[in-house]
């Protein structure tokens, strides 16, 4: 099982349709939101873990 | 005014009753469209709307009618007067919708409203108007019944030859002798001399000529339309009764028995040699018919048995060795085998088939051996649906036959009438002897040949469509020959019309000196060999064309969008875009970049090659245009059509194929809506417009267009839409079409030409025009002038058949020209974009089939 990085969620990487390359390494994402919003700054989400749901942040 | 209800299918909402109501209105028609019922109840004038205008106003709208048809085979459906007869006849019925009739095979389809009319009144009509019905099919397997009658014929006209044309010949010798003072045995004896041999054989003559001849001509009188047959009969009996007459000394004048007789061989003689040259004229369907497998051997309880092919049903297992033809359509479950599949895709190498490829019937197979999983027997196979597309298509009239259908049926009166005036003339006015007045009223009764303006359209047609489908040119209806000389412009849908369709490899450029462009391309297959995407297809089928055996990787990814990733032997390859190489942290480059720029400028994708994360190689792919198409662009550009490019890629690429062909009218980005709209625009420029594209996909606006064509590759030719299909998937299919219809026409016009000038050119010399110049024609003469123009039109026709198709061109040269070619971008410029080509069942060759 890998880990959406972007939510937490568990993924299996056999069956993800949602997925991208950073640094050479692939993550998969539960949905087309989660991998949006880690393209927008993978960094962020590598250094401070999944944050939850793309849209439920707290600012 | 007549009042019918028609039931309409594909009415789902209240505009659509409108649209209908509206379009009918158009034609004059009052509807009253019910969405409850389905049904259309309308109201029209049948002197000016005909049932076929509003079925084809509802289709042109985007509905149906709900239509069933019979064919009925007419026993005594001898000539194309009796098809005319029966046409008129049978298009007033109500209820009757279209009927199309042939004497060359005497079939008589009629397409009704079963709603207003039942199969037993159809039955009925046509026999009401004596005709004989032999057997009535509901499908049109009428080809062994019409070709059994046909020879039946031919073997009754030659013995009818045989026997007359002697006889006949004796008498015109004896008599011509006796005038000309050469005292034959009994010349003397006058009455007696008549009795004893004029009567007589001139009687025999006559008899075995009114077998053939009398019944139609009382037939047609009855149904007031005379036409050939009517006049011949008159023209013999009218002789025949002048000379008894006269022989009994009731009239004054000679008697002149050898008329009658001569003119009935000769006209016997003539039918007999048409009859021969016809049976030619639906060779090329016939051969098609040949095609199909007669018997198939299937299995049955686990046992092999032989049985005839209308016993082999749907989900048969059919076993097919070398040397046979494929009997049904169907799938390959078991062995392998090379498949000669040119009379249906043109392409003349053997087709490599194995578990779960498609197999057609009437294909070759050469080498090996199949299990064939049957999907579709008989009629519904693709070859079986080609026969009977051309059947209906050579049945079917173009505009010029109506028009001359309606001075034919006039004509035979005007012959009739013009006989008449010529006796009254001769006899009454000039003061001629009895018997040189009633000759002359004979001659112009028997030259008189309506048969050859008849012939001059139907024979053409039937041969120029048969040529056509050997060419795999399936021309639908006749009126495609009304449509082409309108056509001005020519839209091309351009995936997998102008271009092949599905993407090819065009370019590798290696970035890394001790790797070859070739070793590049296998690590690109290795990576891609797992995935299912177009252009992943096409760098593998690159890499097995050249002869690699490509490796499965150790694992894999897909990245949506961007392209894959695959481990093989502790390695990374990374095949797809730049946002891929992003992902993996590989550096482009400035040589990179500069290859893959110069590979867009050609309007091809650049796809990126990287192993462990370094980029080696640039590849380019692209959907390849048609190596035809510029020849074909060009031929059209060359005779003055505008030609437009239509489609729903992008702007820039549909640009760069534009280009490559010469094409400067691009309209991209659009959906099926707006090319049916780009269509109907065009239209309303008033110029005649064609579409040429796919014949399920482009079906809305094929049918738009003022001359839908097909292009092929699709297997259920029933379905797609098109006037004229292009089943080999050729372009140069739409040349060969404007050459063939331009054949036709031509020949249609030069046979209509000859047959009037014929007509009035020798019908004023039979009346005695130029007597006093001492030039006539004594009916003997008539009746050969009138048997060798029919003759003649019917092998001028023939002479269509030397037609040839630049199809059929070698494989050679065309790989030459196609070396030479311009390579373009897929649909979609994203690398992985998701959409699949218009060809998803595309094999990757058996190398690299994915194992079930």
């Amino acid at each position: 099982m890998a880990i959406d990085p972007v939510c937490g969620m568990d993924v299996d990487p056999a069956k993800a349709v949602h997925k991208t390359v950073y640094k050479g390494k692939v993550y998969y994402f539960c949905s087309s939101m989660c991998k949006a919003e880690f393209e927008k700054n993978p960094e962020h989400y590598l250094k401070h873990g999944p944050q939850g749901m793309p849209g439920h942040h707290r600012h | 005014m007549r009042e019918e209800v028609y039931r309409v299918i594909g009415m789902h909402c209240a505009t659509c009753t409108v649209t209908i109501q509206r379009s009918l209105a158009r034609l004059g028609v009052d509807a009253e469209v019910s969405l409850a019922s389905d049904e259309a109840r309308v109201r029209y004038d049948p002197s000016r709307v005909r049932p076929r205008d509003i079925v084809e106003a509802i289709r042109k709208a985007g509905y149906d009618i709900y239509r069933e048809e019979l064919i009925a085979i007419v026993r005594n459906l001898n000539s194309y007067d009796d098809e005319r007869v029966l046409i008129q006849a049978l298009e007033g019925v109500e209820g009757v919708i279209e009927v199309y009739a042939s004497h060359m095979d005497r079939s008589v389809r009629v397409v009704y409203n079963p709603l207003q009319i039942s199969q037993e009144g159809v039955i009925e009509a046509i026999r009401s108007l004596g005709y004989e019905i032999s057997e009535v099919k509901y499908e049109a397997e009428v080809e062994d019944i019409g070709q059994k009658i046909a020879s039946e014929e031919l073997r009754k006209l030659r013995i009818y030859t045989y026997i007359t044309l002697p006889l006949s010949l004796v008498l015109a010798i004896y008599y011509m002798a006796g005038s000309l003072g050469y005292s034959p045995p009994l010349w003397g004896l006058g009455l007696l001399r008549d009795l004893a041999i004029g009567v007589p054989l001139s009687t025999i003559v006559l008899a075995i000529g009114s077998l053939r001849f009398l019944k139609p001509a009382i037939r047609s009188f009855i149904n007031l339309s005379p036409g050939m047959d009517a006049l011949v009969i008159l023209g013999t009996y009218s002789a025949y009764i002048f000379s008894i007459a006269s022989s009994l000394g009731l009239v004054s004048g000679e008697p002149f028995y050898e008329a009658s007789a001569v003119v009935m061989s000769f006209i016997i003689l003539g039918r007999y040699l048409e009859a021969k040259l016809k049976a030619r004229t639906g060779e090329a369907v016939k051969k098609l018919a040949e095609l199909q497998a007669r018997s198939a051997r299937v299995v049955r309880d686990g046992e092999e048995i032989e049985v005839p092919i209308d016993k082999v049903r749907v989900g048969d297992l059919v076993v097919v060795k070398p040397g046979e033809r494929i009997p049904v359509d169907g799938v390959v479950k078991e062995g392998r085998a090379y498949v000669d599949e040119s009379m249906m895709t043109g392409e003349p190498t053997p087709v490599e088939k194995s578990s779960g490829d498609a197999v057609f019937a009437g294909t070759m197979l050469l080498r090996g051996s199949i299990k064939i999983y049957t999907t579709r027997v008989g009629k519904d196979t693709t070859l079986g649906q080609i026969i009977k597309l051309v059947r209906i298509a050579q049945n079917s009239k173009p505009r010029i036959q109506r028009i001359v259908d309606r001075v034919a049926g006039l004509f035979t009166w005007v012959v009739i009438a013009i006989a008449i005036a010529t006796f009254t003339y001769w006899h009454l006015i000039a003061g001629a002897p009895l018997g040189l007045a009633f000759m002359f009223a004979a001659a112009v009764l028997v030259v008189a040949c309506p048969c050859a303006l008849g012939l001059a359209t139907p024979s053409a047609i039937v041969i120029g469509f048969g040529k056509g489908a050997e060419a795999g040119v399936l021309i639908r209806s006749a009126e495609v020959v009304d449509k082409i000389p309108r056509i001005r412009t020519i839209v091309f849908d351009k995936t997998g019309t102008l271009t092949i369709g599905r993407p090819r490899v065009a370019k590798v450029v290696s970035l890394v000196e001790r790797v070859s462009g070739d070793e590049i391309l296998v690590l690109a297959a290795i990576a891609e060999k797992r995935s299912e995407h177009p252009i992943a297809g096409a760098i593998i089928d690159a890499a097995s064309e050249k002869g690699f055996a490509i490796r499965d990787p150790d694992s894999f990814e897909n990245i949506l969008g961007q392209g894959v990733i695959a481990w093989i032997d502790g390695r990374t390859i990374a095949v797809g875009n730049e946002k891929l190489m992003k992902g993996i942290d590989a550096d482009l480059g400035p040589d990179a970049r500069r290859a893959a720029e110069e590979i867009m400028d050609m309007g091809y994708t650049a796809v990126y090659v990287a192993v462990d994360g370094k980029v080696v190689g640039v590849i380019g792919v692209g959907d390849e245009v048609r190596p035809e198409a510029p020849e074909v662009i060009r031929y059209l550009r060359e005779r003055g059509y505008r030609v437009v490019m239509l489609t729903g890629d992008k702007e820039t690429t549909a640009r760069a194929v534009a280009s490559r062909l010469g094409i400067d009218e691009v309209v991209a980005e659009a959906s099926p809506e707006d090319k049916v709209d780009v269509i109907d625009r065009i239209r309303r420029e008033g110029l005649g417009v064609a579409m040429v594209g796919d014949g399920i996909n482009d079906a809305a606006s094929l049918s738009k267009a003022d001359l839908g064509i097909a292009m092929g590759g699709g297997t259920d030719i029933a379905r797609e839409a098109g006037d004229v299909i292009l089943v080999k998937n050729d372009l140069r299919g739409v040349i060969d079409l404007f050459r063939l219809v331009s054949a036709i026409r031509n020949k249609i016009y030069q046979n209509l030409f000859w047959a009037f000038i014929y007509n009035l050119v020798l019908i004023p010399i039979a009346a005695g025009t130029l007597y006093n110049m001492s030039i006539y024609l004594r009916p003997e003469l008539a009746g050969l002038a009138m048997a060798m123009s029919s003759i003649s039109v019917t092998l001028s026709a023939q002479t269509l058949r030397r037609w040839k198709p630049i199809i059929s061109r070698g494989a050679m040269e065309r790989k030459i020209e196609g070396a030479v070619q311009a390579m373009v971008t897929t649909d979609s410029l994203a690398l992985q974009g998701g959409e699949r080509s218009a060809h998803p069942h595309r094999s990757y060759g058996p190398h690299t089939r994915p194992s079930h």
